[in-house]
């Protein structure tokens, strides 16, 4: 069985835990350290898929493109996510403005790629009250044609598996 | 006096000042010079101005900056002038400049101005507005004695003075020279000075003073003396330094309007005739003020020296290559030592098989191939291979396609094609040139590069050791045609879904034959050749081929002689270590090299001369302190400290500390001779600077003694350790050594606690030395001594007497006993 290969992008605010989410998403670890992104950096795991509905299994390689967060002054080089077959877009649940600016991040990503995956990771849960973050959830105003918006936690591990499993499985069924 | 010693008057204060200081550069006899002038105004005081020409002068004198503002003195002077004057109607033309100068002084508005700041500023006004005032047709006689004075002055004093013969446009004050004026000015301010010191000194007079014929021919002669600009300068040089101080304070900006102008001159002048002194002047405050403008203004800084920065590299390159060479180094040093690398290694190669068979295979085979023989040199020195080549996705960064040498590690291609791609959108956008988008190429590591072909939607990446040659750049140009010509269709690669499967094989196979066979051969079109080529051919061969062939016979000898002597100099223990190099040309060996010794170079000789008897020498091996392979000499050091540890009675370990040079020689010897004998042996191995002893004079193991305790006959450990086990050794380096072993004990009446306590002792130490290896029949046993050790008196601690000793006896006397 071949292995597929994609590239998915994280794409959010500075700061919001993108690299982390890889991190423990790859690595299965977590540091308290915050050492910004600079430029690009490349990450790689290969995933097992199963469809349940027709017993297809697959190995799917996930080459995952953490890109420098946003920043007031400077927006990051579009070239990073050409070609790429889906995004996590990553906010921090303690800073309102990063969960502002998901519109934004998505728009930019769907400009250069139309039919790209998105995903939503409200990251940072593990520091507010489960109905906090529901609340925050339900708050949001976001465009149709999302995958999923997912509370996650880089720290305690919550729901980053099943974000970028989900995300790749998708990928894998879009094939695109 | 009593008015002008008052404390708001500035002038007062700085006479006082000028006066009492005794550091004040005044020169005495210009001093008086000023007094004597004072003196003598103090009659012509009397002679104040007519009141009546006030108003003249004002209506004149529009173009004036702000007059002298009278200080309290002059205000109360001015009082006693207009009554004297009256008096003064019938006076002399002469009279009546000095009337001028003493009116310029008191007219205008009354603003109370500190009197010294206007007098200078006056300096800028020029004399034209006073001069035309002291009517011409009267005073035709003095402006005559001026104009000479003026014309005799030295010019160095007064450089424009000379103009001032052109009399009607000194006197109508056209085109008046600056220095005039400020002569000018100077005289006024003075008189002006003087004029108010009078004027308070004579405030007391209630009646003006008679006037008479003497006192006129005074101020005549006062005036010319003012008009003298030698005898003005003298007059007005010590104050001068006061009055520019003054008037800087009260206001600077004046001073600096009227000294604008003038310093870019002065610079200039100052720098024509002194350079270095106006060097040195300057030299501590450019720095920094260069530094102060490239924090304030860094582009202007930038602007000014930029177009010199060029011609200043060419320059120190011209005058110190070696300096600049340093200085760049740590930047494109790798670069530079690649790139010599490769240089050197391809021109050694070309040197060496210039006219061998290899260099004519090597030219046959350029011109089969196409490709230029430098070219192909540098492909010989740097052998070229390809360790894999990958075909990306260009958007993504995904493998579409990759192959890899089979014998060496794989690469990650997914990680390296990911971060190519990202590499490469950086460059792009870092780099926009103008409109046009420019593609990464190459990436260029210590001992390996990324040449990359770019297609529309993907590229191929090769990892490359070595130079490529052109033929690469061209293989990899047809290998990516390829691909997109026979498999770009359908979208395969365009939008590729980053499932391999879909690739078909023969793009792998494209790949791998970019790594197997990565230079293309370009086949050279056929030309017909006409008959007269192959006559010129035949020409060439003999009178170019023959001789040609002859001189690369000689050439072969010539080498094999170089590599016989080279190999013998290797060979040579003491050579090898060195580089020398052998040359052999037109019957002449020539040696060069470095070497730290006379005697290596003449030995490097001898072997040459031995080698090729019937050929010249030219020895150029330079005797130098050379930087020794610190290794070899470690060796060196290490043979050395074993020969002398051999020797009796030396234990010694020797260091090598590598950053100074020295060697440090630790331990023990017994003899004396030795430690000078070590330190010159160690002296004389090349590169080392100097020799460190720190030696104990240690005793031979036979002459240590073993101590026991008090009534003890047991020996301690390090006793043994450090005492009897080197005599064991000692022993066995000399086997023709036997010991007397003789015990003792202290005279504390130790004898009594024990029996035979000293036979025992020399038993004991006995059976260590045996025990250690030394035959018994050569320890000897004595009944013990009772009597004090050797060497020891009464005064010794009890310690020193509980005691084994030895004596060495030679083998050959104990037969003989
Ligand atoms: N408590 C908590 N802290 C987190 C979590 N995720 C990330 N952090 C912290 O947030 C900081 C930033 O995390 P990064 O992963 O470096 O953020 P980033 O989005 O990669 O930042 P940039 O590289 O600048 O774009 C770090 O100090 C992390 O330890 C989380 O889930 N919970
Ligand atoms: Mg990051």
């Amino acid at each position: 069985m071949t292995v597929i290969s994609k590239k998915m992008c994280m794409l959010g605010d500075f700061g919001v835990g993108k690299t982390s989410l890889i991190r423990r998403f790859v690595e299965r670890q977590f540091s308290d350290r915050y050492l910004s992104t600079v430029g690009v950096k490349i990450s790689r795991k290969t995933v097992h898929l199963k469809d349940v509905q027709t017993e297809k299994e697959q190995e799917l390689k996930l080459l995952i493109w953490d890109i420098e967060g946003h920043t007031k002054f400077k927006s990051i080089s579009p070239a990073y996510l050409q070609g790429s077959s889906g995004v996590l877009v990553v906010a921090d649940l303690t800073r309102q403005e990063t969960i502002d600016h998901l519109g934004d991040r998505i728009q930019e990503y769907r400009e250069i790629n139309p039919h790209g995956q998105v995903a939503i990771a409200l990251n940072k849960s593990d520091l507010l009250e489960e109905e906090e973050v529901l609340e925050m959830k339900n708050k949001l105003n976001l465009p149709e044609a999302i995958l999923g918006v997912y509370n996650t936690s880089a720290k305690t591990g919550n729901n980053v598996d099943t974000i970028f499993q989900e995300l790749a499985y998708k990928l894998w069924l879009t094939n695109c | 006096m009593s008015e002008n010693s008052s404390p708001q008057n500035p002038k007062a204060e700085a006479e006082a000042k000028t006066e009492s200081s005794p550091s004040s550069p005044q020169d005495p006899e210009q001093l008086e010079g000023l007094f004597n002038l004072m003196s003598d105004l103090q009659i012509a005081l009397a002679n104040s101005p007519n009141p009546s020409k006030q108003g003249n002068l004002t209506d004149k004198g529009k173009r004036k900056l702000p007059p002298p503002p009278p200080p309290p003195s002059l205000m109360k002077a001015r009082g006693s002038r207009q009554e004297a004057a009256g008096k003064r109607q019938e006076e002399g033309g002469d009279r009546e400049e000095l009337e001028e100068f003493l009116q310029t002084s008191e007219d205008d508005d009354p603003t109370p101005l500190p009197p010294l700041p206007s007098a200078l500023s006056e300096l800028e006004v020029s004399a034209q507005e006073q001069l035309p005032l002291a009517n011409p047709e009267d005073e035709g006689e003095i402006v005559e004695i001026q104009a000479e004075t003026i014309a005799e002055s030295p010019r160095e004093q007064f450089p424009s003075a000379k103009k001032s013969s052109s009399l009607s446009a000194w006197l109508y004050g056209e085109e008046v020279e600056e220095t005039e004026e400020t002569v000018e000015r100077l005289r006024l301010l003075l008189l002006d000075l003087l004029l108010e010191e009078n004027l308070s000194a004579n405030n007391s007079n209630q009646e003006a003073p008679s006037f008479n014929e003497a006192t006129q021919r005074q101020i005549a002669k006062i005036d010319r003396k003012l008009h003298d600009p030698a005898t003005l300068g003298k007059l007005i040089f010590p104050v001068f330094g006061e009055l520019l101080r003054r008037k800087i304070a009260q206001s600077p900006q004046e001073v600096i309007e009227i000294f604008v102008p003038l310093i870019a001159s002065i610079v200039e002048e100052r720098g024509r005739e002194d350079k270095a002194a106006m060097s040195k002047a300057l030299a501590g405050v450019i720095p920094g003020a260069l530094s102060k403008q490239i924090g304030d203004a860094p582009d202007e800084v930038i602007q000014a020296i930029a177009p010199a920065i060029g011609r200043s590299i060419k320059e120190q390159v011209r005058l110190d290559k070696d300096a600049m060479v340093d200085a760049l180094y740590p930047v494109i040093g790798n670069t530079i030592s690649k790139y010599m690398g490769e240089i050197i290694k391809s021109i050694n190669k070309q040197v060496e098989d210039a006219f061998s068979l290899q260099g004519i295979y090597r030219k046959f085979r350029a011109r089969i191939r196409g490709v230029s023989e430098a070219e192909l040199i540098l492909t010989q020195s740097v052998p070229f291979a390809v360790q894999a080549a990958f075909l990306i996705h260009k958007d993504s960064g995904l493998v579409i396609a990759e192959a890899q040498k089979a014998d060496a590690q794989a690469l990650e291609a997914d990680m390296m094609a990911g971060m190519l791609t990202a590499i490469r959108s950086f460059a792009s956008e870092c780099v926009p040139q103008d409109g046009k988008t420019s593609e990464l190429t190459e990436v260029d590591y210590e001992s390996f590069q990324i040449v990359m072909e770019v297609a529309g939607y993907c590229y191929i990446a090769t990892v490359t050791q070595g130079e490529p040659p052109a033929g690469f750049y061209t293989k990899l140009r047809n290998t990516l045609s390829a691909i997109i010509l026979n498999y770009s269709y359908g979208e395969l690669i365009d939008k590729y879904n980053g499932d391999p499967s879909m690739i078909p094989r023969a793009v792998y196979e494209l790949l791998e034959s970019l790594i197997n066979n990565p230079i293309e051969e370009v086949k050279t079109k056929k030309k017909r050749r006409p008959f007269g080529v192959l006559a010129i051919a035949l020409f060439l061969f003999i009178f170019v081929g023959i001789p040609w062939g002859f001189f690369t016979y000689r050439q072969q000898v010539a080498h094999g002689l170089e590599r016989q002597v080279m190999a013998a100099l290797l060979s040579n223990s003491e050579l090898a270590f060195y580089r020398i190099n052998a040359e052999a040309k037109r019957k002449t060996v020539i040696l060069n090299g470095q070497v730290p010794s006379d005697r290596l170079r003449q030995q490097a000789e001898n072997i040459a001369v031995s080698l090729a008897p019937s050929w010249q020498l030219r020895n150029e091996i330079v005797t130098v302190g050379l930087p020794t392979d610190p290794d070899r000499l470690r060796q060196e050091i290490q043979r050395q400290s074993l020969v002398f540890n051999q020797l009796p009675g030396v234990k010694i370990t020797v260091r090598y500390d590598e950053t100074k040079g020295n060697v440090i020689v630790e331990g023990g010897i017994s003899q004396n001779e030795n430690s000078e004998k070590i330190a010159e042996t160690f002296e004389k191995i090349p590169g080392v600077n100097s020799v460190l002893l720190t030696l104990n004079e240690r005793p031979v193991p036979s002459q240590e003694r073993i101590c026991f305790d008090r009534g003890g006959i047991t020996i301690a450990r390090q006793e043994i350790n450090n005492k009897l086990l080197p005599l064991a050794d000692y022993l066995k380096e000399n086997p023709d050594l036997k010991l007397r072993i003789i015990g003792h004990v202290d005279n504390s009446g130790e004898a009594q606690l024990t029996e035979d306590l000293a036979p025992r002792r020399a038993v004991v130490v006995r059976q260590v030395l045996r025990n250690a290896g030394i035959a018994s029949n050569r320890l000897e046993t004595t009944k013990g001594d009772l009597q004090l050790p050797p060497g020891v008196t009464q005064n010794d601690p009890l310690w020193v007497n509980r005691c084994v000793r030895f004596e060495e006896v030679k083998m050959a006397s104990t037969q003989a006993n």
